[in-house]
């Protein structure tokens, strides 16, 4: 047997085996066509239109995640579930999201939201320096769509004395955990709710896109902050392939 | 960068160069994707469906990071990687 023979011979079982082991893959795999060009497959380097083109699998795979996190007491993920989780959610939607910005993390990715009142959607608690970090001062219609989130720490009890939280402004997406509903927003402000009865207090808005106080979502969140920056108030159904503009 | 490419040490790239000298660009190119097949069918033998799934994002994102990812989650996976590309170059080699 001559050695192209052999090399075909290893190729042709080795993709058999591939597609049998692991026939998602299949059809993202680099082919070698007659001319010896390597034919790009159907993966996309960038978060275009095609990326949001998820498997029915993997997108089945992360509704059914979600909905077991809406079953969770309100808490954190560890590193690896918030990789994979991040990674799942950025295809489902075609934007980038993750669950730490330079490594900082909030106090919940996930929990139970209250709304907001009109005071604490809008109240800026500090004098905003633009220069640091996260500290973008919002529109008053981006404060429409408005997230305030439980600090990690103890706090001082005179406000005017604290340094702008480095999660201050961020954009956030906030996904309801029952119906997949999504809507891009920000965080606005501390939750200064005492036991943690609730993690998060969301603009009325934020609550009505995403129908957070429907029956059945018992008003059960996950936020994740965007990478990009989107307009507040695009919304998501992360049941669909596609991005509904606010 | 081909996906074994991360993968590849000293012994394995001295092994493919030595391969790849008596072959045309076609049989290169026809190697080289049957050493991505190699790495991807090892990852697929050695993890679970479920992590399968988180790969097989990131691979589609940006191949090149995917090593990378693999290192720090499922480190094991490396070593199982580079013998299976070191058989494979193996058996090529021997007359």
């Amino acid at each position: 047997m001559n050695f192209t023979t052999h090399l075909q011979s290893v190729l042709s079982q080795t993709q058999v085996e591939v597609n049998q082991l692991w026939p998602e893959i299949a059809p993202y795999i680099p082919v070698v066509s007659d001319v010896s060009v390597i034919t790009e497959p159907i993966k996309s380097k960038s978060l275009d239109k095609d990326a949001v083109r998820i498997s029915q699998e993997e997108r089945s795979q992360l509704l059914v995640h979600l909905r077991s996190i809406a079953a969770l007491p309100a808490g954190q993920f560890d590193e690896a579930s918030a990789s994979g989780l991040a990674h799942a959610i950025t295809y489902t939607i075609g934007t980038e999201v993750r669950f730490t910005v330079d490594d900082d993390q909030l106090a919940f990715s996930h929990g139970v939201v209250r709304s907001l009142t009109a005071a604490e959607a809008t109240n800026r608690l500090w004098t905003v320096d633009p220069a640091q970090r996260g500290t973008r001062v919002p529109s008053n219609q981006a404060l429409d769509w408005s997230v305030c989130v439980s600090p990690r720490e103890l706090l001082p009890t005179v406000r005017q004395q604290w340094q702008p939280p480095w999660f201050l402004y961020q954009p956030i997406l906030v996904i309801n955990l029952r119906s997949m509903q999504a809507v891009s927003g920000q965080i606005s402000g501390i939750l200064t709710d005492r036991l943690n009865r609730y993690q998060f207090g969301a603009s009325s808005k934020i609550i009505q896109a995403t129908s957070l106080w429907s029956p059945g979502a018992q008003g059960r969140m996950l936020v994740c902050f965007l990478s990009s920056t989107i307009t507040p108030g695009t919304r998501f159904n992360l049941q669909t392939p596609l991005a509904i503009k606010s | 960068m081909s996906l074994f490419q991360s993968y590849s040490n000293e012994p394995i790239s001295q092994l493919r160069q030595t391969i790849r000298q008596s072959l045309s660009a076609y049989d290169q190119a026809q190697l080289d994707h049957l050493l991505d097949l190699i790495v991807i069918k090892t990852i697929a033998r050695q993890l679970q469906p479920a992590v399968r799934t988180q790969v097989l994002s990131m691979y589609r994102a940006d191949a090149t990071r995917l090593s990378a990812w693999l290192d720090e989650h499922h480190p094991a996976l490396r070593m199982a990687i580079t013998e299976a590309l070191t058989r494979i170059l193996l058996t090529f080699t021997v007359e």
